[in-house]
């Protein structure tokens, strides 16, 4: 599988916007073992549930409408983003290579205008996630609607 | 039956009464009244107005605790709060996040976040207050020792008290 990390576009063979089906699909094919978990969200204003996918403790896929909206990878996961930062890189060199990462303080990740955010490991200061997400991901009123 | 020429005090129906000496008495007494002193204090956490401050989310931190987003909303709600719950897009665990759209000098909450658990933190669960005039306060339900962070957070922390 391609090991890169494409923002608003997805990793490997998993596509942001991907239905389950075909998600499943590609777990079919390439023999991953899987779980599914679904939040129904009934105590949110718009209580559109959420399915997710998780590969290991690695891949965890969300979707929601039957649409991927975010692949949050952590752990043992392989891949690089288009500008080489990977998970359990030195946090700090991975600003070094991201000038534009801003911490927030409120979210708790390091967010980045090329379209990705990154979890720090606050024990080793490396990083611990990356996740990438659909552009309506940025706006959680445009997110919220769902017209996506 | 007839108490009247039984020897026994009204309404005592024959049981053993709890008699004390007046030292004992006063030594029960200041008992209590240390027992009183050690409770947390019970000032309101929002005023009338729905203002609340550090110190009052502070003495009553663990009403937040365990609680659910719905629970938690519903007492915004009785403040004068208007809000929007939805999930967290960032959080890779089931996070919640009460927005308020109705915020004043008063009515100081701007969000709430409850989450179940942080990785990040140690799979810790917290409830974070943002403010308007207070900054953000964070609640853990844990003890300090089993919190990590690496102390540069600008949230002021407030962790589960232990009473004795």
């Amino acid at each position: 599988m391609n090991r890169l990390i494409i923002p608003f576009q997805g990793y490997g063979e998993f596509r942001l916007y991907q239905n389950i089906e075909e998600t499943k699909n590609i777990l079919k094919n390439n023999k991953l073992k899987y779980s599914v978990e679904v939040w129904n969200n009934k105590e949110c204003s718009n209580p559109i549930p959420w399915t997710i996918i998780r590969i290991g403790d690695s891949i965890h896929l969300f979707f929601a409408n039957d649409k991927m909206f975010k692949i949050y990878l952590c752990s043992k996961c392989e891949g690089s983003l288009p500008n080489g930062i990977t998970i359990g890189m030195d946090m700090n060199k991975a600003c070094e290579i991201d000038p534009d990462l801003k911490y927030d303080d409120w979210e708790e990740d390091y967010q980045s205008s090329q379209g990705y955010w990154l979890e720090d490991d606050l024990g080793s200061g490396k990083v611990l996630s990356i996740s990438i997400f659909i552009k309506e991901a940025l706006n959680e009123e445009v997110f919220e609607e769902y017209k996506w | 039956m007839n108490h009247s020429n039984s020897g026994l005090a009204h309404g005592t129906s024959g049981s053993p009464q709890l008699t004390l000496e007046n030292g004992e008495m006063e030594k029960k007494a200041k008992e209590n009244e240390a027992t009183i002193n050690n409770k947390p204090q019970r000032k309101p956490i929002f005023d009338q107005t729905g203002h609340v401050t550090f110190e009052s989310i502070s003495a009553r931190r663990e009403h937040f605790l365990g609680k659910s987003v719905s629970q938690i909303d519903k007492e915004l709600h009785k403040y004068g709060y208007q809000t929007r719950i939805r999930g967290s897009i960032h959080a890779s665990s089931k996070a919640r996040i009460i927005v308020v759209t109705n915020s004043t000098k008063e009515r100081n909450i701007s969000q709430v976040q409850v989450s179940p658990k942080s990785k990040r933190h140690g799979n810790v669960p917290y409830v974070k207050i943002s403010t308007t005039d207070q900054g953000k306060i964070k609640i853990i339900d844990a003890d300090s020792k089993n919190y990590i962070t690496d102390g540069k957070e600008k949230a002021k922390l407030l962790f589960r008290r232990k009473w004795k």
